[in-house]
């Protein structure tokens, strides 16, 4: 009974079952905004590796090698010819003055590359011939770490002979001695093992995918708050008071909260684990040693990649079983949950201290490592071989993670049920109890006080955030969006840095100065060009020596960068005076910020973030009329003297504020993921003077443009909150939320899914707005918006209708 | 305050929930009263404006109260039969809330919030969760709610179900107190809460009216059939199964059975007692055991 009231909830599966599609949804996402995602196209490097891995895997590992090693010539050759083509097509002066001499060059070092790409050998795309010498390099790497391992083992054995010597390691008792030979013998396991080369990423991105451990212990919270809820509905006595509802229910529940994290567990994982190799691929490398794969070099028990799978998910079972079941104690042995939310805490903030302060050399290091935020996520401390010089000798990190948490379950397992049969619902605080009680009401009270002070929209707004938990869903918000924002400093490349120099000093109007720059750059070069000239017919003539000669080649190749920024600033001058000549107005503004705030390189950002807020809005705000048929309040509302229209608006309102905030934090991020790696300056310039805004049926200054586009945003946001309303008004609570979700996000889920079609039904599209401005022709970007604001409009007249006029048609409330 | 209801009706597809119902109300109490499904809340419903009517009208004032709207509902007090709350707010909050939705200013709404959740008793917990409050409390929450704005006209469904006698007993008494200048529709079943306090009594049946009248007047016609049989512990099912029983109790040795009925043969030992409203519910609500109780 009980395990069908807690599992077989309804409520329970949608939750799970959502998680768990939240869950696949984000790794799939990680997985194509992985590092190759800057150069190209997942799936295209995707369909190489497997491709180039099936030809690898059949040679030894020095065929292998040298297979790949003549794959990588090949393709960057064929790259570098790729682009001296592009260049001789789109500015052929500038390929004689720049590039010629180096293809020249590339061409003499691979002739035979060089002759079957002019027949056309080489069949392939730009995408494919960068994604082939990404996986080529990658598979390279990989070859030479399965060629080095054995080296590798061998130094670790001849560490410990030598190290035996030194005099500080002479004690056989002290710890670093102890710890050099544990080292050595336990790497000795791995001498002989067969490493083979094979495709990695369906096991390294589970194993490095750390969301789905905070899945599973989410989704042990949520049973765990199942187990306590008879406690707020005051059903704890009455449980009490029944044969089985102690220590059996206690037992009862240990075993439904295996189950949970079992199953749980195996979905979760299982899942990632299917999909990871849906997409990679990868399947026959299953039976590969996992220490095939670099990050696993250390793992110094040999096993195969399959076993490791079912370890790792039986040593995740484990830990989250341990954590469950520490909370289910705090929350068994404190009835009051208040109280054990702050012994929770307390616990969490010793344990963070102790995570994250202590040295793993400290004799208290074990204190670090059988601490909750290890057992989170326990993969580190399986695969990464860490000694550890405990009161009870050496030992190692992930036998100490077993052992420990096999203890504390039994131990947390064994209080869980002393306490659920000896505590009594009803009883006498002692002393400690009553005063933090006591205080907590009195920190109630204030809070009680402060809103009570709220008005009518301040109490709809409290019922949104706290008392539907919308707060929890801004959080998730913000940090979903934070997780997208890439923090890396950007390393300019020489000439991007020379570029970046002249728009600090020329921005703005294109003045003689800037001419005076660029003439003084181009004789510069020029005469570098001479020089080096020069010194080539003068080698070849024998007038200098290979010294001098050299000497002005490295000169020559020293102003490679001056080269390509002249380049750049070249053309961005050829196209401003292109704008003049066309009746535009344009100024010289640096573009990179603005290109990733706006451009195409924006246009996945702004999509994801506008479906993620479209969703966010449509779980915060598809229950904020639906909520009061569910408390049955309706008709006290409908029949007081302000519970129609003036409700009705004091909601709207709310709405909107929840759709300002969502918008807030949306396009602060949103600038915030530019700025932070970009500067944006030189707002008042056109929009023109932004050359992929070219096309733009208007030259406004960008800075007028930023605004009106992001005040757009907010309007549909706003549009969208009525529709939101309009379902929210007509539908019950929890299919309010099914039906928006229906209508609102699902459209723009498709469409991200590849089902084109769904981009005229998708809200976040035109939310995102900067793809279908820029793919738009003249204004017909407004049509897909009016539609929006149009739908908007209506549905908040309808809603109004709907609130004010409609009175129910029968006597059933919900 | 005139309440004019005329020829109201209800119809849920087929079935007609209440039928043709005039009626003309001014200050005082009326307690509803009949059997579930009787069409006690479609009443409620409809003057409230909550449930869109078939036809009829009612007139405030001699006023449609469609065509009021909101100077309508300023006016009105309502207290659904079903409690609905927030659970997450606490009394107080939840009433200052009611209490800006009633029309009221801060200053009234807080002086009104205190001193009915005095009334109530609920002084002391004004700042609990109401998700933690027993179902009595709740109610005691639900009525203040509906009598924040003064209401000229108070509609009470079951406003004292969950409540506990003393409760019951103060809370009927500060409905009295309060229905000098208001029009007070009270639906109940415990005819005891309106028995002394009611202006007149409705009673409704299958969506008809019966009759509506003073209790006085209602009783007195009741007043000639309502007895006191002794009988054997061994007679009283049979009796139950024939008459319309209201009561039944030892006195000593023997059983007494209250029953109404104008047909009680005369070998009974019987007695004849003064009517109450119970009596009277039973004679128009009854199973008609004996084929001439039932009035409707």
């Amino acid at each position: 009974m009980e395990i069908k009231r807690v599992l077989f909830n309804k409520k329970i599966i949608v939750f799970f079952l959502l998680l768990i599609i939240v869950n696949i949804g984000f790794y799939i996402n990680t997985s194509y905004r992985g590092e190759q995602s800057d150069i190209t196209d997942f799936s295209i490097v995707n369909t190489k590796r497997i491709e180039v891995l099936n030809v690898v895997r059949k040679m030894d590992i020095n065929d292998a090698l040298s297979y790949i090693n003549s794959r990588v010539k090949k393709f960057s050759t064929v790259s570098s010819l790729m682009f001296y083509d592009e260049e001789k097509t789109n500015d052929y002066q500038n390929y004689v003055k720049i590039w010629k001499k180096q293809e020249t060059q590339l061409r003499k070092k691979h002739p035979n590359i060089s002759a079957a790409y002019d027949n056309q050998k080489y069949n392939f795309t730009q995408d494919e011939i960068i994604a082939y010498e990404y996986v080529c390099n990658e598979i390279s790497d990989n070859l030479n770490y399965i060629n080095d391992y054995e080296g590798y083992l061998k130094k670790i054995d001849e560490q410990a002979v030598n190290l035996n010597t030194v005099s500080i390691f002479a004690d056989n008792s002290s710890f670093s001695s102890i710890n050099i030979f544990k080292t050595a013998e336990d790497y000795k396991k791995l001498k002989g093992i067969k490493l083979t080369i094979g495709n990695d990423e369906p096991l390294t991105g589970v194993v490095n995918y750390t969301f789905a451990h905070y899945v599973v212990l989410l989704f042990s919270i949520v049973i765990i708050l199942k187990f306590i809820e008879e406690r707020k509905r005051g059903l704890q006595n009455l449980v009490f008071s029944t044969p089985k509802g102690r220590a059996v229910l206690a037992a009862k529940r240990c075993i439904i909260l295996t189950i949970t994290v079992v199953a749980t567990s195996v979905i979760v994982y299982g899942s990632l684990f299917i999909s990871s190799f849906l997409i990679y691929g990868g399947t026959e490398d299953l039976f590969r040693n996992v220490q095939s794969i670099e990050m696993f070099k250390n793992f110094t028990f040999p096993m195969s990649e399959i076993k490791f799978i079912v370890i790792f998910v039986l040593i995740n079972i484990l830990t989250q079983l341990v954590i469950s079941f520490l909370l289910l104690f705090i929350f068994s042995f404190i009835q009051n949950n208040i109280l054990g939310i702050g012994l929770l805490g307390i616990i969490s903030g010793i344990e963070f201290f102790l995570y994250t302060l202590l040295p793993i050399q400290d004799k208290f290091a074990l204190l670090e490592c059988v601490n909750i935020f290890y057992l989170i996520n326990p993969t580190d401390a399986v695969i990464k071989y860490t000694n550890l010089n405990t009161f009870f000798g050496i030992i190692g990190l992930s036998k100490l993670i077993i052992y420990a948490s096999v203890l504390f379950l039994l131990i947390f397992i064994f209080l869980t049920v002393l306490a659920c049969s000896r505590k009594y619902p009803q009883k006498t605080s002692n002393k400690v109890a009553y005063f933090i009680l006591s205080a907590l009401d009195k920190i109630k009270n204030f809070y009680w006080k402060v809103i009570e002070r709220l008005g009518v929209a301040g109490i709809e707004l409290y019922k949104i955030l706290i008392v539907q938990k919308g707060i929890i869903v801004l959080a998730v918000f913000v940090l979903v969006l934070m997780s997208s924002v890439n923090t890396n400093k950007i390393v300019y490349s020489g000439a991007d840095s020379i570029v970046n120099g002249f728009y600090e000093k020329y921005s703005g109007n294109v003045t003689s100065k800037t001419l005076k720059y660029v003439e003084q750059m181009e004789a510069e070069i020029n005469a570098v060009d001479e020089e080096t000239n020069k010194a080539i017919k003068d080698f070849q003539s024998g007038k200098i020596t290979s010294n001098e000669y050299d000497r002005v080649m490295m000169k020559s190749y020293a102003y490679d960068n001056e080269r390509k920024a002249l380049e750049t600033i070249n053309q961005r001058l050829q196209y401003i005076d292109s704008q003049e000549k066309s009746g535009n107005d344009a100024l010289l503004v640096n573009p990179e910020g603005y290109a990733k705030l706006l451009g195409s390189d924006a246009f996945n950002r702004q999509f994801n973030f506008a479906l993620v807020g479209i969703f966010c809005l449509t779980i915060l705000l598809s229950n904020i009329f639906a909520f009061e048929r569910k408390m049955a309040v309706t008709d006290s509302l409908k029949s007081s003297y302000r519970g129609r229209s003036y409700l009705f608006f004091k909601k709207i309102y709310v709405a909107d504020i929840i759709a300002l905030i969502i918008w807030a934090i949306a396009s602060v991020i949103d600038i915030y993921s530019v700025t932070y790696q970009y500067s944006l300056r030189e707002f008042g310039a056109p929009v023109k003077s932004l050359m992929f805004m070219q096309d733009m049926p208007f030259n406004i200054s960008i800075g007028l443009f930023l605004t009106i586009l992001y005040l757009l945003r907010l309007i549909l946001l706003l549009a969208v909150t009525k529709i939101i309303c309009l379902i929210s008004v007509n539908t019950r609570y929890e299919v309010s939320i099914a039906v928006s979700f229906m209508i609102i996000v699902l459209p723009s889920i498709l469409y991200l899914a590849g089902i084109d079609i769904f981009v005229y039904f998708s809200f976040a599209y035109p939310v995102a707005m900067m793809s279908l401005i820029l793919n738009s022709n003249g204004f017909s970007f407004l049509i897909p918006i009016l539609i929006i604001l149009s739908l908007g409009l209506i549905s908040g007249f309808i809603a109004k209708y709907q609130w004010c006029s409609v009175r129910r048609k029968n006597d059933f409330r919900n | 305050m005139i309440l004019e209801i005329n020829n109201l009706t209800k119809k849920y597809g087929n079935n007609t929930a209440l039928d043709n119902f005039s009626v003309t109300l001014t200050n005082g109490i009326y307690g509803l009263l009949g059997p579930n499904g009787a069409g006690k809340s479609t009443v409620m419903n409809l003057i409230t404006d909550n449930v869109k009517r078939t036809s009829g009208e009612i007139l405030c004032n001699g006023k449609e109260i469609l065509s009021l709207g909101k100077d309508f509902r300023r006016k009105l007090g309502y207290m659904p039969q079903q409690q609905g709350y927030y659970e997450e707010l606490s009394a107080r909050a939840f009433l200052l809330y009611m209490a800006s939705l009633k029309g009221l200013t801060r200053r009234e709404a807080k002086y009104k919030t205190d001193e009915l959740l005095e009334i109530v008793n609920l002084t002391d917990v004004a700042h609990k969760k109401l998700g933690s409050f027993s179902g009595g409390m709740k109610q005691r929450v639900l009525i203040a709610q509906s009598l924040l704005n003064n209401p000229e006209i108070l509609i009470l469904d079951e406003p004292t179900a969950g409540l506990d006698p003393k409760e019951r007993i103060r809370i009927r008494n500060f409905i009295s107190e309060i229905a000098e200048n208001k029009i007070v529709i009270l639906a109940t079943h415990v005819v005891s809460d309106i028995e002394f306090i009611a202006k007149e009594v409705i009673l409704l049946k299958e969506g008809s009216l019966i009759t509506c009248d003073t209790t006085e007047n209602l009783l007195s016609q009741i007043d000639n059939i309502v007895y006191e049989v002794t009988v054997l512990s061994g007679e009283v099912e049979q009796l139950e199964q024939k008459y319309n029983v209201s009561n039944i109790f030892r006195r000593g040795d023997e059983v007494i059975a209250r029953v109404v009925s104008d047909s009680l043969p005369d070998e009974l030992r019987k007695t004849k007692v003064r009517a109450n409203l119970e009596d009277l519910y039973l004679f128009y609500f009854g199973e008609n055991k004996d084929g001439k109780s039932e009035k409707a």
